[in-house]
């Protein structure tokens, strides 16, 4: 593992990226529709008081950074979200597309069980209230990679809604402090992916893959409670662990299957939040934390050079380090949400609401048996380990993070006491001074 | 003429080619926009030799059908008389159109329509307007004093009534036995009436939508045009049930249909809303409401004055609906995956808009707009949801009424006969869709079962129908009512003499025009 970056993380900055003040915010209300078009209004759950490595310079505001996150999760199914075609990856290209899929008119939407499924166990690790009624909607916007025109998901009312998120950033220098946040999750909404589309600059052309157009995504909405890139990081880290955990999603990022678009807004501290700026499709760790980090240090260095924010889209140029406008976001979108006319609402039941007599069995989906068959969550692990092998929590972390996901700890891991410190302890040699892992030089 | 199939008294094949000899007769109609003989005469002769081996499959077995086209058909063009889906061949049937097939039903072709379903007149399509039969009709022209083999008095036809004018045509001039339209705001009734048809809307639900290409997907049902009650009675028995391509379909098990002979009327409660007495109601289609009302009641029937308070509103409501329905629907032509593509090759907005420029009628266009600004974050609220608040409210005026005691809502079908094209076109599709959809549209808000039948002839000789309305899933109830009041008003067979020669003596001693399904 590569040095330490120079990281624009939270820490060791000269500018006072934290809250030093450390004083409760009062919640001015929860914000409501779509993430993307408003400006927040509301102040952030109060942080932990984050160290400074330095004091911040005589006569310089201190600024308070403000990341909410939306986290697409590619869901692992055989199918797609409405229809029967295959999700594979890496397939000769549209060689999984069935009829509904290249939109083809007259055919009809058909919501597929293992998602709603998924969307349930991740709800349930992630302490959200699951909706028993949910409902779908078009999203409507032209592109070539959304064959329909409109992309299915749930604006008005979401599956899962208000959990939360909980991780832990080490601290100090050296960083063996262990801190526990939490981000809270707005909502998880079940919606389908778009398609690829390729720009061949070369013949003036774009070719268009829809395989992956259908297959079914469950968006996080994480709101505005973490403060840089690394909280960022290693929350989306601790996500991808529990959805691989759970099995509802494989979780890598290098196939797509995690994407994670960032808001972020500066502001001083004791003053309304700042505007907001959507930094989108963040493919790796590393440059989810550099990307986040970047913006957060240009939209202070706009303000204090007397500019403006734009709410505006962006995206990370990793060639060059920085975030660019994304030319063809410019402008407000109206999506001209509608609800979803082929889809009645989804109802979910549970041990103390039964489904109406003669709805066929595999037409219900129970909460509670669901939430009976979760399987050891990587926090339960990692305490888990912590009592039973006498393990450092730090070490847990190390453990958890630098497994591949499929190894299953609740199963028949049989460790014995030396086996594990040798094994965490050969983590930490290759992790050097620092007992942590550093997120951002890994790409699982 | 199942019964006469069955006996041997005709085979498919024979049936079979009379159709398309009188298709060929009657293109001038413009009821057909393919034409599918090959695919008919092969499905004849596998059905001729199911007969051969007494194994029909049915009642519909070697029947010839016509289908709206707006239904996907496997391997047939299907276009819904747009220039975006000209030489558009889908890969899979309907649903309806598969059961229809399943059955035996020989698919004669794909019928004309409004493009994309949008019109009452089957006037706005890409391939022209259809004709209606009645304009030839002995009936028609003796009353206007013309000969009925004088062509060059053509230019003052009649038309079919909307959308699925074609099917209306296809059906009324002999060509098949049954045809396949579609109702979103009356677009099956409406036909039916002018061009003196049973024009069945099944309820909601009730009937998979799989593979009919959606104007408002919640409203829409496939319709069926046939000369009899109970010819539709026996199509909708084989069409009804859930279909899990279709997650609008209810689940519960669908019985299957067959109508009981009513004969004691004394138990019903016939419901005549007051707030359907328009003073755009032509006093001949006004006379015969009054007079189909009074029949119920001396015949037993208990027959009282209802109200629908929100009727004034459903106009206006569908239209909100409709038109965000359609900007909705209408957004995946963009001419990428199928259907037409522009020349342009700028750059894929530029695309975009030219495809869809080129692709879509005015009245296509005028509506996406529409809807697209109802549907704005600004408008959505004031429109588009006070719309559906407004919905169901009319909705909930049809459930009330049905909860204090009514059986059936008698109601006209449409304001008056059918027009001539020249005097229909003096009005835009939007202004005429307003008027002509103004008994029918209700229903579609409301999902409820709803049947045209053909009562009478006007003074001018032409059909008028009047619509019965039954509570939602209660439509073998409403079929019932219905089949007992075609056999008390006796609706005269349309006369078109000329093509007639052709069917006189095809039976013993009936004429091939009289004979329902089941005969």
């Amino acid at each position: 593992m590569a040095a330490p970056m120079l990281r624009w993380g939270c820490l060791g900055r000269r500018r006072a990226l934290a809250l030093v003040d450390g004083r409760t915010r009062s919640r001015r209300g929860a914000p409501t529709g779509s993430a993307s078009d408003r400006i927040r209004e509301q102040s952030s759950v109060a942080q932990q008081p984050v160290h400074t490595a330095q004091e911040p310079r005589k006569g310089e505001h201190k600024w308070a950074a403000v990341v909410g996150l939306e986290i697409h999760a590619q869901i692992s199914s055989n199918s797609k979200l409405f229809s029967g075609s295959q999700v594979r990856f890496a397939a000769p290209p549209n060689s999984l597309v069935s009829f509904f899929d290249a939109s083809l008119p007259g055919t009809l939407p058909v919501l597929n069980r293992r998602c709603v499924e998924a969307a349930v166990m991740t709800g349930l690790a992630l302490n959200c209230h699951i909706n028993k009624k949910s409902l779908f909607d078009r999203k409507h916007y032209f592109y070539a990679d959304l064959p329909a025109g409109y992309q299915i998901t749930q604006q008005r009312l979401p599956i899962a809604v208000n959990g939360s998120l909980t991780y832990s950033v080490c601290l100090g220098k050296p960083r063996n402090q262990m801190v526990t946040r939490t981000a809270r999750v707005k909502q998880i909404q079940l919606e389908q992916d778009s398609g690829k589309s390729l720009h061949d600059d070369l013949r003036s052309q774009t070719l268009v893959d829809l395989n992956r157009a259908g297959v079914g995504l469950l968006e996080v909405v994480l709101e505005p409670d973490m403060s840089c890139g690394d909280e960022a990081a290693t929350a989306v880290r601790e996500l991808q662990l529990i959805l691989q955990a759970l099995g509802t999603s494989q979780a890598n990022m290098a196939e797509g299957q995690l994407r994670v678009d960032a808001n972020i807004s500066v502001h001083h501290p004791g003053e309304p939040l700042g505007i907001r700026t959507e930094v989108k499709n963040l493919n790796s760790f590393r440059f989810l934390a550099k990307a986040i980090d970047y913006e957060i240090e240009r939209q202070i260095n706009e303000l204090e050079s007397g500019g403006e924010i734009l709410n505006e889209t962006r995206s990370f140029d990793y060639k060059l380090g920085c975030t660019v406008p994304m030319r063809d976001k410019e402008g407000k979108q109206d999506y001209r949400f509608m609800p979803e006319p082929n889809l009645p609402p989804l109802r979910l039941y549970d041990d103390a609401s039964s489904p109406p007599a003669g709805t066929a069995s595999q037409q219900v989906v129970n909460i509670d048996r669901i939430r009976e068959t979760l399987p050891e969550l990587p926090g339960v692990t990692r305490e888990r380990l912590v009592r039973q092998y006498g393990m450092l929590p730090e070490h847990s972390f190390t453990l958890l993070w630098y497994t591949c996901c499929g190894c299953n700890w609740s199963h028949g891991c049989v460790l014995t006491d030396l086996t594990v410190s040798q094994v965490s302890g050969a983590l930490n040699a290759d992790t050097r001074q620092s007992p942590c892992p550093t997120m951002l030089t890994q790409d699982p | 003429v199942s019964a006469a199939l069955k006996q041997g008294q005709i085979t498919p094949t024979e049936l079979c080619q009379k159709c398309l000899s009188l298709i060929k007769k009657t293109k001038f109609l413009n009821a057909y926009i393919t034409v599918s003989e090959e695919m008919a005469l092969k499905q004849a002769e596998e059905s001729e030799k199911r007969y051969k081996k007494g194994q029909s499959l049915g009642d519909l077995d070697g029947i010839p059908i016509a289908v709206k086209d707006n239904f996907s058909t496997s391997g047939i063009e299907t276009t819904c008389a747009s220039n975006m889906l000209k030489g558009y061949v889908p890969p899979y049937n309907a649903t309806v159109v598969q059961k229809l097939l399943d059955q035996g039903a020989l698919l004669m072709g794909k019928t004309n329509l409004d493009e994309f379903a949008m019109g009452s007149g089957s006037t706005d399509g890409a391939f022209g307007p259809v004709k209606n039969p009645w304009s030839y009709s002995k009936q028609y022209r003796e009353k206007r004093q013309q000969k009925p083999h004088d062509e060059k008095e053509d230019s003052n036809w009649l038309i079919t009534g909307g959308s699925s004018g074609g099917s209306a045509a296809a059906v009324s001039a002999f060509t098949c036995f049954v045809a396949l339209g579609s109702d979103t705001g009356g677009s099956t009734r409406n036909p039916a009436a002018h061009c003196g048809l049973v024009g069945l809307k099944p309820s909601y639900g009730l009937v998979s939508r799989h593979g009919l290409i959606p104007l408002v997907n919640s409203m829409d049902v496939p319709g069926i045009l046939t000369r009899y009650v109970e010819d539709a009675a026996i199509v909708l028995g084989m069409l009804a049930g859930h279909d899990p391509r279709d997650s609008t379909t209810v689940q519960d098990p669908v019985k299957p249909f067959t109508l009981p002979i009513l004969t004691d009327v004394s138990k019903l409660c016939i419901g005549i809303p007051k707030e359907y007495h328009l003073p755009e109601l032509s006093n001949e289609v006004r006379a015969l409401w009054s007079k189909a009302a009074d029949l119920f009641e001396s015949e037993g029937a208990k027959v009282i004055e209802v109200s629908l308070p929100h009727t004034s509103f459903s106009i206006v409501c569908y239209h909100i609906l409709c038109t965000s329905e359609v900007a909705s629907n209408m957004a995946r032509f963009d001419g990428l995956e199928y259907g037409h593509r522009c020349d342009t090759d700028v750059s894929t907005e530029a695309m975009y808009a030219a495809t869809r420029r080129e692709g879509f009628n005015d009245v296509v266009r005028g509506r996406i707009l529409s809807g697209n600004f109802f549907l704005l974050k600004e408008n959505y609220e004031n429109y588009f949801i006070k719309a559906q608040k407004v919905r169901r409210l009319i909705a909930n005026d049809f459930v009330n009424v049905f909860n204090s005691g009514v059986d059936v809502l008698l109601t006209p079908t449409t304001l008056r006969e059918a027009v001539p094209y020249l005097e229909f076109i003096k009005e835009d599709n939007s202004t005429r869709s307003a008027q002509d959809d103004i008994f029918t549209q209700a229903v579609n808000l409301a999902g409820l079962p709803a049947v045209s039948v053909p009562v009478a002839l006007s003074n001018q000789g032409l059909p008028i129908g009047l619509q019965f309305i039954g509570r939602a899933f209660y439509d073998q109830q409403l079929l019932t009512i219905a089949k007992w009041f075609e056999k008390k008003v006796q609706f005269p067979v349309i006369q078109l003499q000329e093509f007639m020669d052709d069917y006189s003596s095809v039976l013993k001693n009936e004429k091939l025009t009289s004979v329902s399904l089941k005969q």
